[in-house]
């Protein structure tokens, strides 16, 4: 009995020898807002120091927020699926909006609609109640998973990246009607690069589908920045936060000085943020080789997206930055040594 | 002249480790101790280290020291860590207080990877803490964390 003790008793020193600032340091590391939500009830020593964790990221899982849906709806959710469920935030005309237009299966989407709403509107506060000294933050929202799906028959692609302040500053989008990796071809020396010859013209419904694109890529990130204000507004220890999704598809960011703007803008509010009137440069390539990346992109388009208000002449060396994978840079350097770009205007919405 | 100076080291175990000036100075701890000490300054203690920790510290600092770039190094780093929970905790304190931040970052993140994922009762298994709530109070984080945690 008595060996017994003691063992325990050594089992018992290990996080008990630590300083808390040691521990501090370790939580600041876990980072995951799940794990240090169930530190947090194990002892009072550890509910404190997990409140005052600085860094945190919080990954929002379909079967946390969802447990009544079936797997069926959950699975198989292509990438234009995860856009809809992001944008569900919104206003019920322009969800209904939304829907029709990005959609591809809309009746399974009207029946998990309203509860998704609820249970998506309500959790990242919730989850963040623990935490009074939150000053990074990292969100990531569920997505289907993983690279561009292959079941996904047309192969199609939209990625994003959005930066806000209070309202949007300026947004890059990468789309293509289809994208077909392969092996990346090695480089040979010398050989001349043929020019491009195709026409880049685009007809009116190819350009339509890209303005749809830009539109709901929009919305999306307008969802998010709503999303963010009701975080920031919550947590008054935040400096920068940025929003990212499981398959990658969206990417919305906010410094710190973006975030002290935003907060001193908030007394008040719209339902959502209101997207400004936007000046849109576009650039396509029906047929785009990648060979350092390996893959062939169909209807290639790069858009980058800023407020009509605030001139600013650095879109090429914004679009260079906005997307991290090998893929998406080079298509993005591809597309814009094309000199022929086209110029769009949208008003506010 | 001084390039093959040593420093001892002692533990708080009495423990005795001679090691190069250089490999001791990994630790910004010492290196402030040995600038501020004066230029008799060559045994130094480190009493909130024992001699087991200290020797495997030791061990870290030379690695790093010697050959910092050298390709092996990650795979000794990823090998360091894989003690049992007690040698990496005695690690992450010794390398917190002797001010080592490589081994700081790499013993914490390691830590901090094994709470990643686990539930309440997993966790307290793992690391065998302690519950200082009274019955009450286990109640109230229960209903506060119903939906999340205990589900």
């Amino acid at each position: 009995m008595g060996i017994e003790d003691n063992s325990e008793q050594q089992l018992l020193d290990v996080f008990d020898m630590l300083p808390d600032a040691l521990v501090f340091e370790i939580f600041n590391r876990v980072q995951d807002a799940k794990s240090l939500s169930a530190c947090a009830v194990l002892c009072k020593r550890f509910g404190d120091l997990v409140a005052q964790t600085h860094n945190v990221s919080l990954e929002i899982t379909r079967r946390n927020t969802l447990p009544e849906l079936s797997s069926g709806s959950g699975s198989g959710w292509d990438m234009n699926k995860s856009k809809g469920f992001v944008g569900r935030f919104i206003l019920k005309p322009i969800h209904a909006l939304f829907h029709r237009i990005v959609s591809r299966r809309p009746k399974t989407c009207s029946n998990c609609c309203d509860d998704d709403e609820d249970n998506m509107f309500r959790l990242p506060n919730d989850l963040l109640k623990t935490f009074n000294e939150i000053r990074s933050l990292s969100v990531k929202l569920p997505g289907h998973d993983g690279d561009i799906s292959p079941e996904n028959s047309s192969g199609a692609l939209l990625k994003w990246k959005a930066e806000f302040g209070k309202e949007l500053e300026s947004c890059v989008i990468l789309g293509a009607t289809g994208f077909h990796k392969s092996e990346p071809k090695p480089k040979t020396v010398g050989e001349p690069i043929p020019p491009v010859s195709v026409s880049t013209h685009l007809t009116n419904k190819q350009l339509k589908k890209r303005v749809i694109w830009m539109i709901s890529c929009l919305i999306a990130s307008s969802a998010r920045h709503h999303m963010l204000k009701q975080i920031i507004s919550s947590n008054r220890t935040i400096r920068d936060v940025k929003i990212i999704d499981g398959s990658k598809q969206g990417n919305i960011q906010m410094t710190e000085k973006q975030v002290v703007e935003l907060r001193s803008t908030m007394a008040g509010e719209l339902d959502r943020t209101r997207v400004p009137a936007v000046t849109i440069k576009m650039w396509y390539m029906p047929m785009l080789e990648l060979p350092g990346s390996g893959g062939v992109m169909k209807g290639a388009t790069l858009a980058v997206i800023r407020p009509t208000a605030v001139a600013k002449d650095d879109d090429v060396w914004l679009a260079s930055g906005a997307f991290e994978e090998d893929f998406a840079a080079e298509a993005v350097r591809k597309l814009i040594e094309n000199k022929k770009s086209y110029t769009l205007e949208m008003n506010s919405f | 002249m001084t390039s093959s100076k040593t420093i001892v080291l002692r533990s708080s175990d009495g423990a005795t480790f001679e090691v190069d000036e250089a490999v001791a100075l990994h630790s910004l701890m010492i290196k402030h101790r040995i600038e501020t000490g004066g230029a008799d300054s060559t045994t130094i203690d480190v009493p909130e280290v024992t001699g087991n920790t200290l020797s495997k510290v030791i061990e870290y600092c030379k690695k790093h020291v010697e050959a910092p770039n050298s390709d092996d190094l990650k795979s000794f780093d990823t090998d360091f860590v894989k003690v049992d929970q007690a040698v990496l905790c005695h690690l992450a304190k010794a390398s917190y207080y002797m001010n080592i931040k490589g081994l700081l970052d790499l013993s914490s993140k390691t830590i901090a990877d094994m709470f990643k994922g686990k539930t309440v009762e997993q966790i307290r298994e793992t690391f065998h803490i302690k519950n200082d709530f009274t019955p009450e109070e286990e109640e109230e984080l229960r209903k506060e964390n119903s939906w999340n945690l205990f589900v």
